[in-house]
């Protein structure tokens, strides 16, 4: 689904014209990744919980060189999918 | 994870910043859910852009152990949601550290020495039968040459003289003469805004102490490993990547002449006007490289790669890439 079809849904259900969606979740977007910056954590029902935390400094293999590179430290976001996502797609087929 | 804000108060958020009631905002957060979930369950896959996708992902019958009584059981196949972050909100996330880069860990790649592993893998993409290409140095060099012994530098000392004397006059000299050196690079387009502070930094602290040619003695001493050499005085406007161009007629050999000068060059983009350069021949021919070209060219481009890093170049990894594909 892309984000269009996102915005599309959104307006339907909620009865609001797709200027209206698509404005609200532009500002649910930054307010989300400003929230995100400030290294704080939220939880929107049914859909789960952002988060970030520091993935430390670790060694990997990088094929293209034939060796190991360290990876710095890096702030990442995390997310833990709420009750609402995983009850409803436990038997959905996944087509790979 | 840290802290958290509670969804009362991002709802709060949300209402103020578009102006709309609580109430809707506080709908439209759960409608996003519900809306997402759809998605999934459609496609197996959102995308809200510059924010990141979210995936469904498979995970099949797994074997599980009960920790309590230690008894096998099989987790049976589920999904699992993922979340990967668009790169917008990566790097807003990780500004802190969005500085540091990837090292490679010393001595960890293929050694040098061991040539048989490394064989057998060229036969295995013929396709890349460009070996003039390597990733790195296709990318003309914009190798400046700045003159330090040269005009350049007298006339920055004659300035540095001039103006510390103080004089009126003297100083509409000046602009002329920085003028002349600004436009002195014509060849390089990719950065040309850097150069000119190179300039600035290196001359500086060269002015103070002109007796600095003295190394210019030491270069030929310089043992470049039994191999024939030529020795190149450079002029105004050489760069290494022409010398290179010149001499091999593979621009992209450039690293060979920058390893024997070693101690000397220090930049590889700053070749000191009025030294003498030592081009280093090659055993074989460019068509047909040695082992001990490709050695070198290998080392080279090590080199190469350090100084860049060091310099804080974006594209100095290429440089280890190149490396690493003459190894």
């Amino acid at each position: 689904m892309t984000h269009t079809e996102v915005v599309q849904t959104l307006a339907r259900r909620l009865d609001i014209s797709q200027r209206q969606a698509h404005d609200l979740l532009k500002d649910t977007v930054s307010l989300l990744t400003e929230t995100l910056s400030e290294e704080k954590g939220v939880t929107i029902p049914d859909l789960g919980t952002f988060g970030t935390h520091i993935r430390q400094q670790h060694k990997a293999y990088n094929p293209s060189y034939k060796g190991l590179i360290i990876l710095p430290t890096k702030r990442v976001v995390s997310f833990h999918p709420g009750t609402g996502l995983k009850g409803d797609l436990s038997d959905v087929e996944v087509m790979e | 994870m840290t802290e958290k804000i509670t969804f009362d108060a991002f709802v709060d958020k949300l209402a103020a910043r578009t102006e709309v009631s609580k109430r809707r905002a506080h709908d439209f957060l759960k409608e996003l859910a519900v809306a997402i979930d759809m998605g999934l369950v459609r496609d197996g896959k959102v995308r809200i852009a510059h924010f990141g996708t979210f995936l469904l992902h498979r995970i099949g019958d797994t074997t599980g152990r009960n920790p309590q009584t230690g008894e096998s059981i099989v987790i049976p196949a589920h999904n699992r949601v993922l979340f990967h972050p668009a790169q917008a909100l990566e790097k807003k996330v990780n500004r802190e550290y969005n500085h540091m880069k990837a090292t490679p860990v010393r001595g960890q790649g293929i050694p040098p020495d061991t040539q048989p592993p490394s064989e057998p893998e060229e036969p295995t993409m013929p396709v890349e039968e460009q070996p003039p290409a390597p990733p790195g140095p296709t990318r003309p060099l914009p190798i400046r040459t700045i003159a330090i012994v040269g005009a350049a530098v007298v006339a920055v000392v004659v300035i540095a003289l001039l103006v510390f004397r103080g004089g009126e006059e003297e100083e509409a000299a000046p602009p002329t003469e920085v003028v002349e050196e600004e436009v002195a690079p014509p060849a390089p387009v990719e950065e040309p805004a850097i150069a000119p502070t190179e300039e600035l930094v290196e001359e500086p602290v060269t002015v103070p102490e002109p007796p600095t040619l003295a190394p210019r003695e030491e270069p030929p001493l310089q043992a470049v490993e039994g191999m024939p050499a030529k020795v190149h005085a450079v002029k105004r406007g050489d760069t290494l990547w022409d010398l290179a161009e010149i001499y091999y007629g593979r621009a992209d050999f450039w690293p060979l002449i920058y390893r024997a000068n070693q101690p000397l060059l220090r930049n590889p983009d700053l070749v000191m006007v009025g030294i003498d350069i030592i081009i280093p021949m090659l055993e074989g021919s460019p068509q047909a490289l040695t082992k001990e070209d490709s050695t070198n060219l290998a080392k080279g481009y090590e080199l190469a790669y350090q100084a860049y890093q060091r310099l804080g170049k974006p594209d100095a990894e290429d440089y280890l890439r190149s490396s690493r594909w003459y190894e």
